[in-house]
């Protein structure tokens, strides 16, 4: 089990995580913020790329900081836009990450071929990743995550860049590995995460708003969502005076989608909430 | 394996073919033979190479109170010849000039045999009040040449930077750092990659030096006293030329990986690639001048050190000891500076 506690990390007078504390066990658990919310920093802080001002991570009971290279050793990560080098080739990439990774060597060849095909990229496996499109840099991130098998998987904004396919393709990946290990998964898009999350982490501002499985989020909505079908002008009207709208299509008609405690317009009508409409409630304007 | 040691392995693997280190040490190498086939010699005065083996035989090691009871006596022994011959033109008969020959023969003989220390001196002389007079051997011209190994300091420059801060520029810190390898062990082979590059780049720029300097001049007068050299006449380091090419060689070695170091320690910190190659090449030029302004400097500078043979003008024989300890020394501290200050950038 992985425990945050109290977990806190300051740059001058801004608090860029505030008294963070959750408990994880295995599963899938979605990060879910905006932009600057510190989902970044509490990734960077487990990960150990930044140190915490005050708190600690806990593993299985233990201070993570104390275990230093063991704790490192069950963990695999895969950055936001990984960054990689140009003249490597895909193999000569995972080759590398495995030697860092403390795989010998002659497990290491099997296993990075076998994860080059698990992420598609067989036939690329001796070109250069300078030729590499954003995409398939993902789909390599992915694979150097998993190379020694971690027990731990964190994925900042993983799905960033990959086209639908290659989506589900990975959402898939991520949710035959979940069922024993635990996989924090940062990102905006809602889409990736209400199919496979067990629970949804709301953070803003630093602090965690709400950790819950997502069928409970969306029935704590339940009332708050609204569909409008105005003429043209009111629907100007209504996305400005309720910044937490959306605009959406019914019956090859425009209508507004509109997230607010009390009933917006006299001809607005309830619907079925989404966690696209639990984020625009959380967030408000920041969600934006 | 360890991991450091696979760490390790991989750096250079990166310097050299990712990033195409190879190809900077390349360049370096041509710089080198080009700046050593067309460095032109100093002007040198004439001097006849016979007749100064003679005295350089005689002046075994640096100025002593040996060397200078030597001077005294064949000052004494000369004065004396002069007065000898001044009688001998005096006398008149042939009696008297048989008389007196055997014991002026015999005076004369001894006078002969110090007339070369007496000319010792005057070279001695000469060296300090009016070294444009010295009579010199050819081997002054290209050892003023064994100064600071620009080339080496060059390859150095554009190498470094490159091994430091290559994998924060692409990204891949975050992907490495978290590993069971680690960010310590990672910074310690990147320092080491550093240390060992830079040492056998001034390896091979100094070996390529003396090798086209050795076929430019004829290096046969290495075995003379380091003295003999113009500039080296205060050198109180008991050895010959030779001897003092190689010490001063391997301090040169030695000193790469300090500068090496230090240039890794700025990277880190200022984490600009321009703005930390001009900080280095600031405090490499702040301590040159340090150096030649405080008397006792020269022992901790780094500039000194990689300096080579030329630095030897200044040191004795317990200066360069302190030379090398303060070396390695620096060398240590830059290492777990440079490793603390990669741990406190979290």
């Amino acid at each position: 089990m992985l425990q945050f506690k109290e977990l806190t990390k300051q740059y001058g007078n801004f608090t860029a995580l505030d008294r963070f504390t959750v408990d994880l066990e295995s599963g899938i658990y979605a990060l879910l913020g905006p932009n600057g919310a510190g989902k970044s920093t509490m990734m960077n802080i487990l990960v150990g790329l930044i140190a915490p001002t005050n708190g600690c991570i806990y593993y299985d009971g233990t201070d993570i900081s104390k275990m230093d290279d063991k704790f490192r050793d069950i963990i695999g990560y895969m950055p936001q836009y990984p960054g990689f080098y140009p003249n490597f080739t895909a193999m000569d990439l995972m080759r590398y990450m495995a030697q860092m990774k403390g795989i010998p060597r002659k497990d290491a060849e099997k296993r990075c071929l076998k994860l080059l095909e698990s992420v598609n990229l067989t036939e690329k496996k001796d070109a250069k990743i300078g030729s590499f499109s954003g995409g398939m840099r993902q789909r390599l991130g992915l694979a150097q995550a998993l190379i020694n098998d971690p027990k731990i998987l964190i994925l900042d904004e993983p799905t960033a860049g990959l086209d639908p396919k290659e989506r589900v393709r990975f959402r898939n990946m991520v949710r035959r590995l979940s069922d024993q290990i635990t996989v924090i998964f940062c990102t905006h898009i809602v889409s990736d995460i209400e199919t496979i999350a067990k629970e949804i982490l709301l953070i803003h501002h630093g602090k965690l708003l709400k950790k819950a499985a997502i069928p409970e989020l969306v029935e704590e909505m339940q009332g708050k969502v609204w569909e409008v079908l105005p003429d043209q002008d009111g629907i100007e009207h209504l996305l400005d005076e309720y910044p937490r709208s959306s605009l959406v299509s019914r019956n090859m008609q425009t209508a507004v989608r509109i997230v607010n405690d009390t009933k917006p317009h006299p001809d607005a009508v309830s619907c079925k909430p989404l966690l696209e409409d639990v984020y625009l409630y959380m967030f408000g304007d920041d969600a934006s | 394996m360890s991991r450091t040691a696979a760490a390790y392995q991989y750096e250079m693997k990166k310097l050299l073919f990712a990033r195409k280190g190879w190809l900077i040490l390349l360049c370096t190498v041509l710089l080198q033979i080009g700046i050593a086939c067309f460095a032109k010699p100093y002007q040198y005065y004439s001097f006849d190479t016979q007749l100064y083996k003679e005295y350089a035989e005689l002046y075994a090691g640096p100025y002593s109170k040996e060397t200078e009871r030597i001077i005294h006596a064949s000052l004494v022994v000369s004065e004396r010849l002069g007065e000898y011959k001044m009688e001998y033109e005096e006398l008149s008969s042939e009696e008297m000039r048989e008389q007196n020959q055997k014991m002026m023969l015999a005076n004369l003989k001894t006078a002969a045999l110090n007339e070369i220390q007496n000319k010792y001196a005057q070279l001695s002389a000469c060296k300090e009040y009016a070294p444009e007079m010295t009579y010199d051997i050819e081997a002054t011209e290209y050892f003023q040449k064994f100064g600071m190994n620009w080339a080496a300091l060059i390859g150095m420059a554009l190498l470094l930077p490159l091994l430091m801060l290559g994998d924060a520029n692409c990204g891949m810190e975050q992907i490495l750092f978290p590993t069971i390898t680690g960010q310590k062990r990672i910074t310690l082979a990147k320092l080491l990659t550093a240390c060992s590059v830079s040492a056998a780049l001034m390896l091979l720029c100094t070996l390529l030096q003396w090798g086209i300097f050795s076929v430019r001049w004829d290096f046969g007068t290495l075995a003379v006293p380091v003295q003999s050299l113009t500039g080296f006449g205060s050198c109180t380091i008991k050895s010959s030329i030779s001897g003092c090419m190689i010490l001063f060689g391997i301090i040169r070695i030695l000193a790469a990986p300090a500068a090496a170091l230090l240039l890794c320690l700025l990277s880190v910190l200022i984490r600009k690639e321009p703005a930390a190659i001009t900080a280095w090449a600031v405090l490499i030029g702040c301590s040159a001048i340090l150096a030649s302004k405080i008397s006792v400097f020269p022992v901790f500078s780094l500039y000194s050190a990689l300096s080579g043979l030329s630095a030897a003008k200044t040191l004795s024989g317990v200066d360069t000891g302190f030379l090398i300890f303060f070396l390695l020394l620096k060398t240590g501290l830059l290492l777990c500076g440079t490793c603390a200050a990669a741990e406190k950038k979290k």
